[in-house]
Formats: structure tokens, sequence, C-alpha cells
């Protein structure tokens, strides 16, 4: 069985970490594309957090001496490297494209925080109840979009999630350059001072995790 | 892909009737280790999941006037009900808001 | 809160070749596949309510 960490330009330089369970990491090239693997000694089951975090660091270190890494989500192994060059060959255009996009550019996450908000009144109203939820929703969405406007210059690409739940007013990934880190923290900074009741916290940088694909579930551009 | 124009119509009341018999379950067997709490989890997760769609698209309709005052007042109604009993059943299984995965992850998008 | 966020990018997001889909929601018509497995999950709940009691 074979793990699969991530995806990279062809060829990958590998770091001298190991893999999960001390397992060697390799590359096997599939049209281009190098895919970074070890060995995975059981079959599907339940991540545990050693394997996450093993997973985790394998992606991070990838990402930091190569280009363009598109990290593969945890999920079970592959049966062997057959399987696996197949899937990459019918999906080669999309994940070529993928790697473009990420090339050079690494991942900060925002999320903004806000206080509990107070527990409905019994006595609100339906209507009163969804007037309000609007209202809680276009502010959110406010923010959003100051954020968007202020880091829209040095983004390649964003996702954006509006109160997910009700304390999370936003949480949101960003693209962008490496040497534009600094500058989306700053910007952020900026527009967090404009709202003090509200926390503004930027996390990362992460290897881009949230842009690994162009089309399809994960990483649309806003 | 086509977003789910009739989720409405996939019964808002409907859900909130499940959820008054998930309820019921729940208070019956007062032991909540009778009941799987990872199944707990999932139910309760996809319930979740579903109420906030809902919401959002109650909410949009709202918002371009499409839904009578009416509707309005009873699906603000409902809602709130269902917030109260996800809540009620949050803490009969002890999950907190993050056991329920609410990072919704690609479907976020819909909201 | 960066713990939560690692195990979140690393379950969540990230390419996926296998076409698992995680039942934490991969796309839209998972929402009707999951008011059908809501329902059919509730009536597990009652056969393991009426088994233990």
């Amino acid at each position: 069985m074979l793990h699969l960490y991530a995806l990279a330009d062809h060829p990958v330089r590998l770091p001298p970490v190991q893999g999960i369970g001390g397992s060697a990491l390799v590359a096997v090239e599939v049209e281009g594309i190098d895919a970074v693997l070890s060995s995975s000694p059981t079959t599907a089951h339940e991540a545990t957090q050693e394997e996450i975090l093993a997973h985790a660091a394998v992606v991070e270190k990838l990402a930091s001496v190569n280009e363009a890494v598109l990290p593969a989500r945890l999920s079970r192994p592959y049966e062997n490297e057959i399987a696996l060059s197949e899937a990459i060959r019918n999906r080669g255009p999309e994940l070529r494209k993928a790697l473009d996009r990420v090339r050079g550019c690494t991942e900060m996450g925002v999320r903004v925080i806000r206080e509990s908000r107070s527990e409905h009144p019994d006595a609100v109203s339906g209507g009163e109840y969804m007037r309000g939820r609007l209202q809680e929703i276009r502010a959110a969405e406010r923010v959003a979009e100051e954020i968007h406007d202020a880091v829209h210059a040095i983004s390649r690409a964003e996702t954006q999630q509006v109160l997910a739940s009700p304390q999370l007013v936003l949480s949101a990934a960003y693209l962008l350059p490496r040497s534009e880190v600094d500058s989306l923290r700053t910007a952020v900074e900026k527009v967090g001072r404009t709202r003090p009741e509200l926390t503004f916290i930027c996390t990362g940088p992460w290897p881009p995790y949230s842009f690994a694909l162009v089309d399809g579930s994960v990483g649309e551009q806003a | 892909m086509s977003k789910p124009d009739d989720l409405l119509g996939a019964d808002v009341e409907g859900l909130a009737r499940e959820l008054d018999r998930l309820g019921t379950v729940f208070r019956v067997n007062a032991d909540p280790e009778h009941v799987e709490k990872g199944l707990a989890q999932l139910v309760l997760t996809l319930v979740e999941l579903l109420r906030q769609l809902m919401e959002r698209q109650a909410l949009r309709r709202m918002e371009q006037g499409t839904l009578t005052d009416e509707q309005i007042e009873r699906l603000g109604e409902t809602f709130m009900k269902l917030e109260r009993r996800m809540e009620e059943l949050k803490e009969h299984f002890g999950l907190e808001d993050r056991d329920l995965n609410l990072n919704l992850g690609p479907l976020g998008d819909l909201l | 809160m960066t713990l939560i966020e690692l195990v979140d990018r690393v379950l969540n997001k990230g390419v996926t070749l296998t076409g698992d889909i995680t039942l934490s929601v991969a796309d839209v018509d998972l929402v009707y596949v999951g008011l059908r497995l809501l329902l059919a999950s509730v009536g597990t709940l009652e056969r393991l309510e009426s088994e233990h009691t």
C-alpha cells in the first residue's frame, strides 16, 4: 500500500525527512508530475493524530524546498503504483494547471472572530429572527469584502466563508507569492484596527492545501 | 453543478418534525452512552448542515422578496426551534460545534 | 487554533485522487443523500433505542 503526500513538478527535491511510521519518501513520475509517496503498512483506517502530523510535516518540508507543490489530502492508501499513476494521468491537464497556479506561492489563512452573540430571547418572532440573521450575514459579508479589497492586489486566489458558525464571522484563505506574506499581515491588521470589536487572526504560511485544485471541490477562484 | 433550489421545498417543517422525533428518542433513553456518541455526531452534523443550508436559502429568498410575510414568520420560527433543539441535543451528547465539523469545506461555498 | 487549522487542512483540503467522499460533505448531491441518510439514521437510532430498553 502507498501513502500519497503531495504532487509536485518533476523533478521534485525530496527533503531529508521520513514519512509516516518512519518509512522512506520516494518520488514516482507520471508525465512530468512527481507523486511523493511512502509505503503504508496498514489498510484504510481512521487517521490517527500521529499520522496527521507526520503527513503535515512531510508536506511542509516539501513545500519549503520546491516551487510548486499540491498537498494531498490524507486519504486511504493506494493499492499500488499502477492505480495511482492512472489517477494522475486521467487528471493530468487539471493537475498541471493547479501546479502552475501555486508555483512560487504560499497560503495564508485569515479568521475573523466575534464574541458570542446573546441567546435569542424567546420573545423574538420568526420574522425578527430572520431579519436579524440577514443583518448578521450582511455585516459579515462587509467584513469579508473589506479584507478582499485590502489583499486582492497581492493574492492570486482566495476562498472565503462567511459565518460558518456564530462566532466565526469569516474564515478565508489566500494564495499569494511568498514575498507578499508580510504585506498581507499588514493589510489585515489595518482592517482589524477599524473594527476593534472583532478579532482578526492570520495563520500560516501554509502549503497551499486550499488551492490544490483548479476546478472541482477545492480552491475555486472567489 | 446545480444548486439545491428546492431544498426549502424539501421541507423545513419536515426536518423540524424529524428533529423532534430525535429529541424524543434521546430523551426516553436517559443514558447517552447507549446511543453511540459517534452516531449522534454523524446525525447531528448532517442535521446542522441541512439547517444552515436551508436557512441560507430562506434568507436569500427573503432578500429577493420571493417570500410572503407569513412564510418568513413561519420559517423563522422553525429555524429558531431547530436551533434550540440542536443545542439541547449537542448538550445531551456533550458535543461542541467543532465536533460537528462545521467547517463545511467545499459546500461552504453554498453558504 | 493552529492545530485545528492544520488538521482541517490535512483532512478536508488538498488534492484527492481516490475519489473519497468524506462525510463532512463533498458536493451538492450529498446533501440530498444526506437527508435520506439522516432519516435512515433516525430509524437506526430508534432501533438502537428499542434494543436497549
